[in-house]
């Protein structure tokens, strides 16, 4: 037992921070252990495919016969190749992403919260924060399997099917539209998620919950939004929210002029929901602390 | 020796219970077994000690360190295994305990490394890659053993590593952490109910009642019995054979009393006693001796006594529990 | 093998009995007799421990063979009058108070209304819970748990009761009480069948016990007869005094010492064949002779030990 390296080890560990990864991949691990997700996975890559192949298609009509091309391009504006192709793209992708989280949160967390695990992490050489930004990584990680790099893949084809150069010098923009509404999917849902995991880590509370905050809650903001004729109603719902900041990321362009005069609010929104979030997540780690 | 622990004034409270009153301890590595009613604040002690809960008054120094300034790396000199769960469902062994190492600073691969040098250690190699959960109670105590001392800690803290275990693991279990208490340098601290356990494996005990230290010395302290007495047993023949025999010893000088059940008995006697005599006494009441042995307390008895169980019980005669080689525990 | 005195009433009778679950064998032609006292259960883990334990409260029934509870089939309603049983767990709705429970289980087991309130009452005494039974079951030690299921078990007054694992995770104040708790229940003339893997409180608290391995039991008895039964392992005896090196060989002329060995400068271990024999030889010879004995002492008589012995036999190819 007594093993030189190991020894070596101690006396100059690693720092703490480079545990983040392990957390991180160990999380996801347990997703992909699970049946369940590489269905939810193969739905997600079904649009992705559908989408690739259209635009691989668009892409050969218009180099082969413009004219039919240049019809389909009118008659499927969506799939221009424009910031709103991805944005729409990112939309849909979220669908199925939100689906997944509400079942892979109480894998990727939850029972770290029911059986121990939660002592086996903190009792290490890391401590509460190390472990949550581990986590959360995860998560990120996760929604950006789904949404920003299929994103991004369809960008590299849309840009290498046609006139490299010029496509990528003008709409680099849309790389970083992607990448901003990415980030900006991942850590909103990543905080939420996480925050609901502490508080209800078996699977149904999370999914119920979650399906509240997702479905619900959109279809009473319309409703209230419409009883009160009160368009501040609908920053309830918080999908939306994100999404009209996401548009920002992508440029004037993308943004859909009547929802310009609710960009500040949401952006409120969204920080407070994910300060709320965070401080969830804290009290009730520290609160756990105490059990077990 | 530089302490291990240093607690001063240690106080403790949550809600509205007070976990540790006013708790002061000073000890130097070692095997430390440490005992205490459900409440009496072992497990809040020994999370203050991980630095996992932070104390409301009162110093705590581990290997010199305090336990808030540095809890991080504090937490990576000592290995942690609770007594429930622990672990993480849905990995396999190997996983698991790679796992643990690399969140104590351990490189990937040395980690890996590790796991599989322990896992063939502790009896496991065939089951390396099952997913836990498929695990026998014996088995997760031995991996969650294993996650405790991936990293080479310098201090142990085991909380009931022995519950669920059939008798075959208990033994391995503990042989195992004899083993390792005896490691020079490094220290092991066994909080459980089975106070067997701690004569068997430690070398100084703890005993926390109501929130502070009642009791804190080493076994050979704890345990001594009265000098010059005697603890004897024979075979019952008859009730009179028994009372002369009583008799006898009381006549002879020596004060014995009867134990819990026939045929024992504990005689106290003068230093120029020679045992001959119990022998000669116990031919002339025809009565046979199956044994004879200097008192030595079991740590149950001198636990129960301490926390005041019904003084007026008579002297429970159990034939130390200690380890049954014979040979001094050095 | 087995050992018992004939004059003990079977308050269960286990008649050769064999259970399998699909292609594992859980019980193999096992046979024995339980009766009043307090009978330990030991063995390891997939020995088919729980197994007896289910068949002989009534909630599976055997493959081959018939299990009798006071003279009735195990699985009939009848027998399970005469039975208590305190599980293994924690599974319980630890919302409700102690004295809800003990309540509730007195519903079951089919008293009403007064009736129903006394033998609650009345158990909780037994169990030294009355004045702690108020607060939910929740906030409960393992200690006080242990006692709600004990009190549980008891409600109908069962001739026989059964406890899976009774001490674990009790405190020692608690293991105490609790033993004490046994025994006087043993002494009512109840059979108390207590399955455990702490052993080392077998030896002060059995009267009888059942060694159990792969399906098949191994012995049964009190632990001193099975002891002298293990004709293989000679009882081994440790004397610690002044000159061993001196003492040894006369040990060595005593017919049942079979052998001697120096252990340390004071200790010497012997190997004695029937050890009454021993017993009475050694005697007759430390009273003639000034031998300074300090320490005499049989290592190898613990349930422990006897474990290990019968569990090597079992393993050992026949």
């Amino acid at each position: 037992m007594n093993d030189s390296s190991a020894i070596e080890c101690i006396e100059r560990p690693r720092a703490a921070w480079l545990a983040v990864w392990p957390i991180a991949l160990t999380a996801l691990r347990l997703v992909f252990r699970r049946k369940l997700f590489w269905l939810m996975l193969g739905f997600a890559l079904l649009n992705f495919l559908f989408v690739f192949g259209a635009i691989y298609l668009l892409a050969t009509l218009k180099a082969q016969q413009p004219e039919i091309g240049k019809m389909l391009s009118v008659m499927l504006p969506d799939l221009a190749g424009t910031g709103k192709t991805f944005l729409n793209f990112m939309l849909a992708q979220g669908t199925v992403t939100m689906i997944l989280l509400a079942f892979a949160g109480s894998v990727l967390a939850g029972n770290d919260h029911l059986r121990g695990g939660l002592t086996f992490y903190l009792s290490r050489r890391i401590n509460v924060l190390h472990y949550t930004v581990g986590k959360l990584l995860a998560i990120v990680l996760l929604v950006s399997l789904t949404t920003t790099l299929p994103a991004l893949v369809l960008f590299l084809e849309q840009g290498m099917l046609g006139d490299t150069a010029k496509y990528f010098s003008e709409n680099y923009n849309i790389a970083i539209g992607i990448l901003g509404y990415g980030l900006l999917i991942s850590v909103t849902l990543g905080l939420l998620l996480f925050a609901l995991v502490s508080w209800m880590p078996r699977p149904v509370p999370l999914v119920m919950s979650w399906a509240c905050l997702f479905f619900f809650l959109p279809v009473l903001s319309e409703i209230l939004s419409k009883v009160f004729d009160d368009r501040q109603w609908r920053l309830l719902n918080l999908w939306r929210d994100i999404y009209a900041v996401g548009s920002r990321c992508f440029g004037e362009a993308a943004v859909r002029s009547r929802d310009v005069a609710q960009l500040s609010e949401a952006v409120v929104v969204i920080v407070v929901v994910c300060i709320v979030s965070f401080i969830a997540i804290m009290i009730r780690i520290r609160q756990q602390r105490h059990q077990s | 020796m530089a302490p291990l622990f240093e607690i001063e004034s240690l106080t403790h409270r949550y809600g509205s219970v007070l976990a540790l009153d006013d708790l002061s301890l000073s000890l130097k590595p070692g095997a430390i077994g440490l005992v205490g009613q459900n409440g009496a604040g072992k497990s809040t002690l020994i999370k203050i000690l991980l630095g996992l809960v932070r104390h409301t008054a009162g110093n705590v120094r581990v290997f010199g360190v305090d336990v808030i300034k540095n809890g991080v790396g504090l937490r990576g000199r000592i290995g942690y295994m609770p007594e429930r769960e622990g672990v993480v469902p849905g990995l396999n062994g190997i996983e698991f305990v790679a796992l643990a190492g690399e969140l104590n600073g351990m490189p990937r691969k040395l980690a890996l490394r590790r796991a599989h040098e322990l896992l063939s250690q502790l009896g496991l190699e065939e089951a390396r890659y099952r997913r836990l959960e498929n695990y026998s109670a014996g088995m997760v105590q031995r991996i969650k053993l294993a996650a405790t001392m991936v990293h080479d800690p310098d201090l142990l803290l085991l909380d009931e590593p022995t519950s669920g275990l059939d008798p075959e693991g208990r033994t391995a279990m503990l042989l195992l952490l004899k083993s390792l208490a005896r490691r020079p340098g490094k220290s092991l601290v066994l909080s459980t109910h089975l106070l067997g356990d701690i004569e068997q494996v430690c070398r100084h005990a703890i005993i926390l009642e109501k929130g502070a230290v009642a009791v804190s010395g080493t076994l050979d302290e704890l345990l001594a019995g009265q000098p010059n007495a005697f603890l004897l047993r024979w075979k019952t023949v008859s009730d009179k054979a028994d009372r002369d025999f009583l008799a006898a010893l009381q006549r002879e000088g020596a004060e014995a009393t009867p134990g819990d059940e026939f045929g024992q008995a504990r005689a106290v006697v003068s230093e120029q006693w020679q045992t001959q005599r119990f022998f000669q006494l116990a031919r002339e009441c025809g009565v046979t001796l199956t044994g004879l042995e200097p008192e030595e307390m079991d740590l149950r008895t001198v636990y129960c006594r301490l926390v005041g169980m019904d003084s007026a019980s008579p002297p429970v005669i159990g034939f130390a529990n200690r380890d049954e080689s014979g040979v001094a525990a050095s | 093998m087995s050992s018992e005195s004939t004059t003990m009433t079977a308050l269960a009778e286990v008649r050769n009995v064999s259970k399998w679950f699909g292609p594992v064998m859980a019980l193999n032609g096992v046979s024995l007799e339980i009766g009043s006292g307090i009978t330990g259960l030991v063995g390891p883990n997939g020995a088919g421990k729980t197994t007896l334990l289910r068949l002989l409260t009534g909630q599976i029934k055997p493959s081959l063979g018939g299990i009798d509870v006071c003279g009735r089939d195990a699985w009939s309603p009848r027998a399970k009058d005469h039975i208590g049983l305190c599980p293994f767990g924690d599974a319980t709705w630890d919302e409700l108070s102690g004295r809800q429970l003990v309540r509730v289980t007195a519903g079951l087991r089919g008293f009403t209304g007064a009736e129903a309130r006394r033998r609650a009452e009345a158990v909780l005494e037994t169990v030294g819970m009355v004045d702690r039974a108020n607060r939910p079951v929740r906030t409960y030690s393992k200690g006080m748990r242990q006692r709600i299921k004990l009190g549980q078990a008891l409600i109908h007054d069962p001739d026989m009761l059964v406890l899976d694992e009774p001490l674990n995770g009790v405190d020692p104040v608690g293991c105490e009480e609790l033993n004490d708790l046994f025994r006087t229940l043993a002494a009512q003339g109840k059979a108390v069948l207590v399955s455990s893997h702490i052993l080392h409180e077998m030896d002060q608290l059995a009267d009888r016990i059942l060694f159990v391995c792969r399906g098949k039991l191994l012995a049964s008895g009190p632990l001193e007869e099975i002891r002298d039964m293990l004709d293989d392992h000679p009882l081994k005896v440790r004397i610690s005094c002044e000159s061993p090196r001196w003492i040894g060989p006369q040990l060595l002329t005593l017919e049942s010492v079979k052998s001697v060995s120096i252990e340390t400068p004071r200790d010497l271990l012997l190997e004695v064949q029937n050890p009454s024999r021993f017993y009475a030889e050694f005697c007759e010879f430390a009273a003639g002779n000034d031998a300074q004995v300090q320490r005499f002492k049989a290592t190898d008589t613990s349930t422990e030990a006897v474990f290990d012995y019968l569990m090597e036999r079992a393993v050992r190819p026949e």
